[in-house]
């Protein structure tokens, strides 16, 4: 798996990611490597759209597998 | 030995075609990191990626290129019967807010995501006693048209100072 910092720099390739609001303060989590930033994140981005995080998980799990849309 | 988890050794596993280059990694996946990702970019490019609200592919600018700084723009918006049915997904993660009146305008629900992941909603609600003001034009008018006759006044009455200075003179 690549590194907290190799993941930063290949999504801040993504004008879609380094523009908007919520990718800026994630590439800025993979930077500094605060996993409890991150996870609480992921906790707000599950609590707003209203599913779980194992539902999440399953979710991310169904695009990467079978390239379906949330 | 690894024990952790692992999908892709799961029976009945499918991957999609686009992600196919994932098995193409060592296990550790630690042997050649930059492979991985170039994998993963190859992935991103071929696959439809699902930010919920449109159908945007993700395109990957050419190495070395900086992210352009453009903002979109445009309103997002419907109108709803209810805030309930309002969808997290159709509030988009690029800065804009999104704009929901009820059908009957009685009240707007502006919904916006903060950096941290949570969802901002704020309600509007219409105020029955309010008025628009009125147009203050005719007052406008009114004024112009005193500030008018009183220049004209003026400029009758500064020619002939003129006129009596050049005499003197």
């Amino acid at each position: 798996m690549p590194s907290m910092q190799e993941m930063a720099m290949f999504l801040q390739r993504y004008p879609q990611i380094a523009n908007s609001p919520q990718g800026q303060e994630f590439l800025s989590i993979l930077r500094s490597g605060d996993v409890a930033r991150g996870e609480q994140m992921a906790q707000n981005f599950c609590s707003s759209y209203g599913v779980t995080p194992q539902e999440a998980l399953a979710k991310a799990q169904q695009f990467f597998m079978n390239g379906k849309n949330f | 030995m690894n024990n952790q988890f692992d999908p892709r050794m799961q029976p009945g596993f499918n991957m999609s075609p686009a992600a196919q280059s994932f098995q193409t990694m060592p296990p550790d996946g630690r042997t050649n990191p930059s492979s991985y990702i170039q994998n993963w970019q190859n992935n991103m490019n071929n696959m439809n990626v699902g930010n919920g609200y449109s159908n945007n592919t993700m395109q990957t600018p050419p190495q070395g290129m900086q992210p352009q700084n453009s903002q979109p723009t445009g309103f997002v918006g419907r109108y709803v019967s209810s805030p309930n049915e309002i969808m997290a997904s159709e509030v988009p993660m690029d800065g804009r807010v999104s704009i929901f009146p009820t059908s009957d305008l009685q009240e707007v629900y502006l919904k916006g995501w903060n950096s941290n992941g949570v969802m901002i909603t704020v309600k509007y609600i219409v105020d029955p006693t309010w008025q628009a003001p009125t147009p203050e034009t005719p007052d406008v008018i009114r004024r112009l048209e005193n500030l008018e006759k009183t220049v004209a006044a003026n400029n009758k009455k500064t020619p002939a100072k003129n006129s009596q200075k050049e005499g003197n003179e």
